[in-house]
């Protein structure tokens, strides 16, 4: 549904150029929801808007739903109100000067997929009914909450039943509790409609449980494309690890074939391909993965001393040094580690993964 | 009568100005003056912009060498002569005294002031100026006449289409293309002498009806010569002045009779500060040597002052003087004609 | 000093001493409304009083409805009424219809040439109007009207096809003059607009015409019908227009009647009948205050939902980008270029002359070389005055006003801020009179008749409006909490107004500082009704050179001017690029 190849920009600004994107390559299928996940600044949001049409880019090509829409090598820039596609603003972008049915009519009355006027007003009730804001026509936008608002906005963007939705940080200006619901929500609104959807956020989590597929980015290139599972079980790059969840990292280097030197001792994992003996590595395992046992007596576990805990309810994290390293191990709430205590440390080897550098 | 009066006055002047030096030279009221001038040495004067700092100057140079004074002089150019006359109007009526000893303005707001009793009087014939120079029960002094008469560019209209009478204004063909200058007193003067309220009135609302561009002169002289009027009903001397300095091609409809004549008065103020200096200027301001300084600067001459060339554009013309009697009448008129033009 | 430590108090909020001190910016806000009541009531006053009086200021006449009477019964007063309002709605159609794109061009695309355009925009306003109006009477006037003779040859017409001479074209002048006001108080809505208001539409499937009519313009429509109303105010006041175009052709509005009142061709002023004059400018004036201060309390709803994060970026206009351009440029050709060149043009002749060959050879430079004997100094000395004190004056006042208004709690501050506003109900003319009035009849109390600090007060009384418009407004973008921030960390209130609140607003400050000089130095109906020989500006001397017929000096001088304009504006846009719109609202 959306193809983008080879895509670069750059914005010239009082302090220089910055090159906003370095050749991004992105196939969304149909149905999809994909995220681009990464800092501000990573060039996710500009992605969104060249897609959306809202920035020229310079070079590389975007094809929506077949069409080309832009390319500048061949002079082809089809303008946002032409394209077909839906997009959802960080700031709700609600129009103050109409009430919320006006909001959502707008792009039935005014647009480019205009429909026939007597539909207008059953259509709107079922975007409004999708969003759980029937009954709330007449309220002015002025007088919305901003959950409201940001309901609102997904019923504009829906209501014209389009192929494509764009999402710009949506649930960013939601307070925590209203950001979970709502997005277990928009799951369910995505998956009922079946719109191809570009989601753009900073927040891992959120990546995570909505999309069918994450794309990492950092510094205007994508770094990593795959479902979320994969995402965060094999992140293809220290970044990429760095970036998603939380993570121990530990510093090695390559003592043979499948062989790792660290301060934990020399572990058997097989190293990246391309990686020389004595190359340094960094060797990551997720906290959750770390296992803590106080009766283990076995020799193959490592022993360490708890130094931190932080109880969550749900969960407690621990620091536990080893070695002289410090790792970060999840437990569930009710484990029952207290500060200074010492423990068998079990590191499963399958869990580790390995990055050169 | 004017005429009579002028020409009695031509074969009496050189009697008359011999007479003024004798009369410089024995004790007198003059000496009193001058005297009295000697110890004041100071002169607030309020005239015409025209005349500007270097005219008023000019002015006051020759006046201190005639009497042998030290006079300084401050020149006030009329930013707004009936403001100004306002404004001496109110200060007198919260007791003030006057930011001016001596005022030229034209001779209608001198009649304002008549009117109120704000001129400090003098018996200027005492000290040699002519009767027929003295105004507003010895209040002022008359000093130059302007003309106005009706006016037109010469290179858009030519001479012999330009109006000879009055009432050739009135003829369809000008309809819209005539102006009127918001100087409503020329035809109060019409009123108040020669031509009487009624049929002044008459043609006023005529004039009225051809449509006319209303405007104030100096804008009306652009007007003319740029072609956007082609007859302006009245425009003044001092206009067609400028415009023959410019090049610019402005002419008089000189045929038309009678000719309206305002005139420039000096008058000293109430209460100033100066009346010596004041009354002494006053009466040097009547004197024939005043009157090429007077035409370099402001472009005016005297009509009562032979060989001025307000004297010899006067001669053999019907002109139309206003007398103190008719100031009440002429601002009344004024008014009204105003209002009819539709001027406020 | 007592009200300024008082101020401190909200530092200490809970310490015994903290309950007595909010008294202090009681004190301090009651001083400052008796202040501005003072300084805004006595002149509205004495135009009042002298409503009910005849004879002169400083006469001591009994209180007479006479005025009225002579007035309101008669039939023309209501003509001239209907004239007003006409002229001035159709001249803020005009204004409205030109500047609403023009903002949305310069604030929200990427149109080239944008800093020239600030510059010449400011230029504009810097023409005196009358200057501009003699070059409209140049190209529109049915008999020499240049552009009507062209069109009359093109298309073969009995008639001149264009009058200026009516009130559509007065409207037409008085407009087009309007807009760089106009579109500098715009500005501000449209650049703190969130553009994904607009993107929301694009995506929506809305064009960009369709987005500038359908959402642009609604949502700023509280800030259009802001600058609507306040410009409605202004267009019952000027005087320029009706007086060039409108009373040759016998169009009277209410400015040039109080005008010919007060400067009658003959015989004395008519205070009285000014003032009944002025009663109804004045009711019209309260009205269309009371309506702005609604409708800009309405706006601020619109503005609460906005914001949060957004980086302001311009629309790309594409090709439509030199369609933009040129509207632009036509605007900046009837409002700049054409009026100038028509300056150039009578300035370097003898007398003013329609373009010919005749005309070309008389070309000279005469008038600029006797600019010096026919002006002299004072008229340059006393407009630098007025450009340095006028705005001083009026940001210090402004700053103060706003502090309060925005930062204190004290009860009356609504009060403060419509008694900051009425200035602009009362229209300028009419303040210089009542000026005029109170310098003249109580000259003892009020010593400054005839100075040029008379001009001076008129000029802050009348900008107080516009200068506490802007500091609020930029108040407002400081946030509350940094100056909290300075007040924990212990400084005290003058401290904190001085380190923190003062360099964060400068920016805007200095803007509205520029501006007002400016506005100052162009201003022409108060100087003109307060003039005396002692406070000629030079904005009197060319009204008083035209009055008298000198176009070709007139001309020179506001050919010099207007370099010199250009000179200071461009170099203060240019270098202080960074610190905003230099000569624009903040």
């Amino acid at each position: 549904m959306i193809r983008v190849t080879s895509l670069r920009k750059t914005f010239v600004g009082l302090h220089g150029t910055v090159r906003a994107l370095q050749g991004i390559d992105l196939d969304v299928r149909e149905g999809e929801f994909c995220v681009l996940l990464g800092a501000s600044g990573c060039g996710k949001t500009t992605t969104l808007r060249c897609v959306a049409g809202l920035e020229r880019p310079e070079e590389g090509e975007i094809e929506i739903g077949g069409t080309l829409v832009s390319s500048p090598a061949k002079r082809i820039f089809v303008p946002t109100e032409k394209r077909d596609i839906s997009m959802v603003f960080q700031s709700y972008a609600i129009w103050p000067h109409m009430d919320v049915f006006h909001n959502v009519a707008f792009p039935l009355t005014q647009g480019y997929r205009r429909v026939a006027r007597n539909q207008v007003a059953e259509k709107v009730r079922q975007a409004l009914r999708l969003v759980r804001l029937d009954g709330l026509e007449d309220r002015p936008a002025t007088d919305l909450s901003g959950g409201q608002q940001q309901r609102v906005a997904m019923a504009r963007a829906m209501v014209t039943e389009p192929k494509i939705l764009l999402m710009d940080e949506p649930l960013s200006n939601l307070d925590a509790r209203l950001r979970e619901q709502m997005r277990v929500e928009l799951k369910k609104i995505t998956k009922a409609i079946g719109v191809t959807t570009l989601y753009v956020t900073h927040d891992q989590a959120e990546a995570l449980s909505l999309g069918d597929k994450v794309c990492v980015m950092d510094g205007g290139e994508i770094l990593q494309v795959a479902p979320p599972n994969e995402v965060y079980a094999r992140p293809a790059s220290l970044f990429v690890a760095q970036f998603v969840g939380e993570m121990n990292f530990v510093k090695g280097k390559v003592a043979g074939p499948a062989q790792v030197e660290c301060a934990l001792g020399t572990l058997a994992i097989p190293v990246p391909a391309g990686l020389s003996a004595a190359s340094p590595v960094t060797l990551a395992i997720r906290p959750e993965h770390v296992k803590l046992d106080s009766a283990d007596r076995s020799p193959v576990s490592l022993t360490g001393s708890i130094t931190t805990k932080n109880y969550l309810g749900d969960t407690a994290l621990l620091e536990v040094e080893v070695n002289g390293v410090s790792l970060l191990v999840k437990l569930p709430g009710d484990a029952e580690f207290s500060v200074g205590q010492k423990t068998a440390v079990t590191l499963p080897l399958d869990r580790w993964r390995v990055f050169p550098g | 009568m004017k005429r009579c009066y002028l020409l009695l006055m031509a074969s009496l002047w050189s009697f008359w100005s011999m007479g003024g030096s004798a009369l410089a030279a024995s004790a007198g009221p003059i000496d009193e003056l001058i005297a009295g001038a000697k110890k004041e040495g100071v002169i607030e004067f309020y005239g015409p912009s025209t005349l500007g700092p270097d005219g008023a100057q000019a002015l006051v140079t020759a006046f201190n060498k005639k009497y042998g004074l030290n006079v300084k002089l401050s020149y006030s150019a009329s930013g707004n002569m009936t403001r100004d006359t306002a404004k001496v109007v109110g200060l007198s009526a919260s007791g003030q005294p006057p930011e001016w000893d001596i005022m030229v303005v034209t001779d209608a707001h001198h009649g304002s002031l008549w009117l109120r009793k704000l001129h400090k009087t003098f018996n200027y014939t005492s000290i040699g100026v002519a009767k027929d120079r003295i105004e507003y029960d010895n209040g002022t002094v008359s000093v130059a006449n302007q003309f106005a008469l009706p006016a037109y560019n010469k290179k858009i209209l030519p001479a012999k289409d330009a109006p000879k009478t009055w009432e050739e204004l009135l003829d369809p063909k000008w309809k819209g293309k005539l102006g009127v200058i918001n100087s409503t007193h020329h035809w109060g003067r019409l009123a108040a002498g020669p031509w009487g309220e009624e049929k002044t009135l008459d043609f006023i609302k005529k004039l009225s009806a051809q449509q006319p561009i209303l405007t104030r002169a100096g804008e009306m002289a652009q007007r003319l010569i740029l072609g956007e009027v082609l007859v302006s009903a009245t425009l003044q001397d001092s206009q067609i002045h400028e415009a023959k300095e410019s090049g610019a091609p402005l002419a008089f409809a000189e045929q038309v009779q009678p000719v309206i004549s305002p005139e420039y008065h000096v008058g000293v103020l109430k209460n100033a500060p100066h009346p010596n200096v004041g009354h002494l200027f006053a009466a040097f301001m009547a004197s024939a040597e005043v009157q090429p300084i007077w035409e370099k600067y402001t472009g005016h001459t005297s009509a009562y002052v032979p060989g001025t060339a307000a004297y010899k554009f006067a001669q053999g013309k019907q002109v139309v003087y206003m007398k103190q009697d008719q100031a009440d009448k002429v601002d009344k008129i004024s008014r009204q004609i105003g209002k009819i033009l539709g001027f406020d | 000093m007592k009200a300024e430590t008082g101020y401190e108090s909200t530092l200490d909020t809970g310490t015994f001493v903290s309950r007595l001190k909010p008294q202090g910016v009681t004190l301090f806000a009651t001083g400052l409304s008796g202040f501005l009541l003072l300084l805004i009531g006595l002149p509205v006053a004495m135009v009042v009083l002298m409503s009910f009086r005849t004879g002169f200021p400083g006469e001591n006449v009994p209180f007479t409805l006479q005025n009225f009477a002579t007035v309101y019964l008669t039939q023309r007063t209501y003509e001239v009424l209907l004239n007003t309002v006409i002229f001035t709605v159709s001249s803020v159609a005009v204004t409205l219809v030109i500047a609403v794109p023009l903002v949305w061009i310069l604030m929200r695309t990427d149109v080239p040439l944008k800093k020239t355009i600030y510059v010449l925009l400011t230029v504009g306003i810097l023409i005196p109007v009358f200057l501009r109006t003699i070059a409209w009477i140049l190209l529109l006037s049915p008999r020499i009207g240049l552009v009507n003779k062209w069109l009359q040859q093109w298309l073969d017409l009995a008639g001149p096809p264009l009058n200026l001479y009516s009130l559509p074209g007065m409207a037409f002048v008085q407009g087009v003059s309007f807009v760089p006001g106009a579109f500098f108080m715009l500005a501000a809505a449209y650049r703190s607009m969130d553009p994904s208001l607009e993107e929301a539409a694009y995506t929506a499937g809305v064009g960009k015409l369709r987005t500038f009519l359908k959402i642009n313009i609604p949502i700023t429509l509280p800030a259009i019908a802001a600058v609507m109303v306040y410009l409605l105010m202004t267009g019952i006041a000027v005087f320029e227009v009706p007086a060039i175009i409108g009373l040759p052709a016998r169009i009277l509005v209410l400015s040039s009647l109080i005008y010919t009142s007060t400067t009658p061709s003959t015989g004395l002023p008519d205070y009285g009948v000014a003032g009944a004059y002025g009663a109804v400018m004045l009711a019209l004036g309260l009205v269309l205050a009371f309506l702005y201060v609604r409708i800009v309390k309405q706006g601020k709803k619109y503005t609460v939902i906005t914001g949060r994060g957004y980086r302001p970026r311009e629309i790309a206009l594409g090709r439509w980008k030199w369609a933009a351009l040129a509207f632009v440029f036509f605007y900046l050709s009837i409002e700049v270029f054409i009026p100038f060149v028509v300056l150039l043009w009578a300035s370097l002749l003898p007398y003013l002359q329609l373009p010919s060959a005749e005309a070309l050879s008389s070309l000279t430079l005469k008038h600029y070389i006797d600019i010096p004997s026919h002006v002299g100094v004072r008229p340059f000395i006393n407009t630098l005055i007025l450009m340095f004190t006028v705005p001083t004056l009026t940001m210090v006042v402004s700053v103060l006003v706003s502090w309060i208004v925005i930062r204190s709690q004290v009860s009356f501050r609504g009060f403060l801020d419509t008694l900051a506003f009425i200035p602009h109900a009362v229209p300028g003319i009419l303040m210089a009179v009542g000026l005029a009035y109170l310098g003249l009849a109580y000259r003892d109390y009020f010593p400054l008749y005839g100075t040029i600090f008379i001009i001076v007060i008129a000029h802050t009384i009348n900008w107080i409006a516009y200068g506490t418009r802007t500091t609020n407004s930029v108040m407002i973008q400081v946030h509350r909490e940094l100056e909290e921030a300075g007040r924990v960390s212990g400084a005290s209130a003058p401290r904190v107004l001085g380190k923190i609140v003062l360099p964060l607003i400068a920016a805007g400050v200095l803007n509205s500082w520029i501006w007002i000089g400016m506005l100052s130095y162009r201003e022409v109906t108060m100087s003109l009704t307060l003039l005396t020989r002692g406070n000629v500006v030079v904005s009197t001397v060319v009204w008083q050179f035209w009055g008298s017929g000198w176009v070709p000096q007139v001309s020179a001088l506001g050919v010099i001017l207007i370099l010199f304009a250009v000179v200071v504006v461009g170099t203060l846009r240019f270098a202080f690029a960074k610190l905003g719109e230099v000569g624009g609202t903040s």
